[in-house]
């Protein structure tokens, strides 16, 4: 061989070897609201796993596969939500679909997976707490991080009627989410023998600029001595606002999937034109702990992450995101999302395998992923955490409730 | 020129003749249509109804609410519903599409219309409630009653809309050819 030929062959040697060591891409399918009334909801989950696949996939991917994320907008409503899963399942050919948001979305879509289920098609932690991705005949196909609006509900509605705030009211989004809030406020106050007292509701996609005064005096003329919102932060920061202009000062609760910090900037906002206290009496259940306790060694990685890489939204979706939410509940979860699904593809084989990712979930035995509340998995069962955090707000600030009394009756 | 008395009296009989046949032709083809339409109405009405009632036995029996929200949210996209909402056994409303509240006249008359439902299986009634006008409400029990009962209510505003519509539409076209005839060179 000429000297010559020597050079090509190394020189084609120097060019591919890198190409052809590197191995294909983990695709994963996300369809979440990047465009509606709650984007920042997917948004945020998005950054937050992002932070957390951008640093995994500098340092290699799992088992030398990077991972990608395809991203498909549904505004938060059911029919684009199935149209996207379709298209990621069998255009993109996704490994598995993940970070989903919304209870409207997720409910239709879950019967999707159950046709998929000879291919094994598994959705990681939809960013909602309604019950048909936990109860048979779904449960199958998807699985949970986050604690459930069952068990949020009830821990607000235990500690109302222990400080003697038995009249609970309900406003909640006129959809499958609202409803699976309703239900468990219904369910958690039959264990005292109490009833709603009364409920109203508003229609999805409803803006922070639309009157819900409707909606407050029905609630105030049934005598309710205590609010559970099960919505969006731009409605429920709405009946907020129009409780406290009609003078109605009682607690109002949300639950996690609000999106605390949207909401506090709202009303903070609103406070700031009308000068009026908005953000007294507000409660609000997390489903993890604060997402600035530094003391925790995921809020740190946390922290770091998102500094060194501050994810944007999804392309075309590039509205940034304002320095106040930089960290967030919802970016916060997306994170820890992330984290817990690396883990499990590190276990499902290499390369990951379909069929081995039941077997790699319920693998998962009090895995520590920094905050001091271990996750589990099991044959039955297929939620991670079942912890709730309660928080009131303060100086715009969410604070951990640590004595009710304040709101005794 | 002046139009001569006997000619002037024929044209008033005329128009006023024309007035009753075109009258009488929209009152019957209007009433044929409302009757057809309100027809379509209940069929479509009392499908959605039996679906909700037949799917629903598994959900309120094994499964969540949410789950049921999401069938009755389906149903309510469909043209023409004003609502749809389902009630357990005990005649408490577990799911419905009311916004920003439940009408106090469903609450009212509810378990009323769940004993009605029970009993005679498809059952039909009328309300007028407000933001929503008047409403056929078509019922059916879920399993005979022990499960509860499914309502879905239909605009009949649309319907009367329809026929008006439809009406004025005819009505113009008669006064049309009447005019048209009556300005041609050619006597009547």
């Amino acid at each position: 061989m000429s000297a010559r030929r020597l050079w090509m062959c190394a020189l084609l040697l120097f060019f591919c070897v890198p190409v052809l060591a590197q191995k294909p891409e983990i695709p994963i399918g996300v369809s979440a609201d990047f465009s509606g009334a709650s984007k920042f909801l997917g948004i945020e989950l998005y950054r937050g796993s992002m932070a957390y696949l951008d640093a995994v996939n500098d340092a290699g991917g799992v088992n030398g596969r990077k991972i990608k994320l395809y991203t498909l907008n549904d505004g938060y409503n059911p029919a684009p939500a199935i149209t996207n899963t379709i298209q990621l399942v069998e255009r993109e050919k996704v490994f598995l679909l993940f970070d989903y948001v919304g209870t409207p979305t997720v409910t239709r879509v879950l019967p999707l997976l159950k046709i998929y289920k000879n291919q094994n098609v598994f959705l990681f932690f939809p960013f909602t707490g309604a019950q048909p991705q936990r109860d048979p005949p779904y449960s199958d196909f998807a699985f949970n991080l986050r604690t459930s609006y069952r068990q949020e509900t009830a821990g607000l509605v235990d500690n109302f009627v222990k400080i003697g705030r038995k009249r609970v009211a309900v406003f909640y989004q006129a959809d499958a989410y609202g409803r699976s809030g309703w239900e468990g406020v219904r369910l958690a106050l039959s264990k005292y023998n109490l009833e709603i007292v009364a409920e109203a509701t508003y229609r999805r996609g409803a803006t922070f600029s639309d009157s819900l005064k409707q909606q407050v005096d029905h609630l105030r003329s049934a005598n309710a001595d205590a609010v559970i919102s099960i919505g969006t932060y731009a409605p429920c920061a709405a009946f907020i606002r129009d409780a406290r202009d009609a003078g109605w000062d009682v607690p109002i609760a949300n639950v996690s999937f609000v999106g605390s910090a949207f909401l506090l900037n709202l009303l903070a906002e609103e406070e700031k034109k009308r000068t009026r206290n908005y953000t007294a009496n507000l409660i609000n259940t997390e489903i993890l702990p604060n997402f600035d306790d530094v003391s925790l060694p995921a809020v740190k990685e946390f922290h770091e992450l998102m500094d060194r890489y501050n994810p944007s939204a999804p392309e075309g979706f590039g509205a940034a995101t304002k320095d106040e939410f930089k960290y967030n509940y919802v970016s916060f979860e997306g994170f820890l999302n992330a984290k817990l699904l690396v883990e499990i593809l590190k276990r499902a084989g290499n390369p990951p395998d379909r069929a081995k990712i039941r077997s790699a979930v319920a693998s998962i035995h009090d895995f520590d992923l920094g905050i001091k509340t271990p996750v589990s998995f099991g044959a039955d069962k297929n939620q991670g955490m079942d912890a709730v955090y309660f928080n009131f707000v303060e100086n715009y600030r969410l604070v951990p409730i640590t004595d009710w009394e304040r709101w005794r009756k | 020129m002046r139009m001569s008395r006997i000619f002037r009296k024929v044209m008033v009989a005329q128009v006023l003749l024309f007035a009753v046949i075109a009258a009488t032709t929209s009152v019957i083809s209007g009433w044929d249509l409302y009757r057809y339409l309100t027809a379509q109405f209940t069929s479509k009405g009392t499908a959605i109804v039996r679906n909700i009632a037949d799917s629903g036995v598994d959900i309120l029996v094994n499964r969540d609410l949410s789950t049921l929200q999401s069938v009755v949210d389906q149903f309510a996209e469909t043209d023409g519903v004003a609502y749809v909402y389902v009630a357990d056994a005990s005649g408490t409303i577990v799911s419905h599409t009311f916004v920003p509240v439940i009408p106090p006249e469903i609450i009212s008359t509810q378990s009323h219309i769940s004993q009605q439902a029970t009993v005679r299986g498809i059952s039909i009634g009328y309300f007028t409630l407000p933001g929503l006008g008047k409403v056929q409400d078509i019922s059916s029990p879920i399993l005979q009653g022990k499960a509860g009962s499914v309502h879905v209510g239909m605009r009949m505003q649309v319907i009367q809309a329809i026929v008006w519509h439809a009406i004025g539409e005819q009505q113009t076209v008669l006064w049309g050819i009447f005019v048209i005839l009556r300005s041609s060179p050619w006597p009547l």
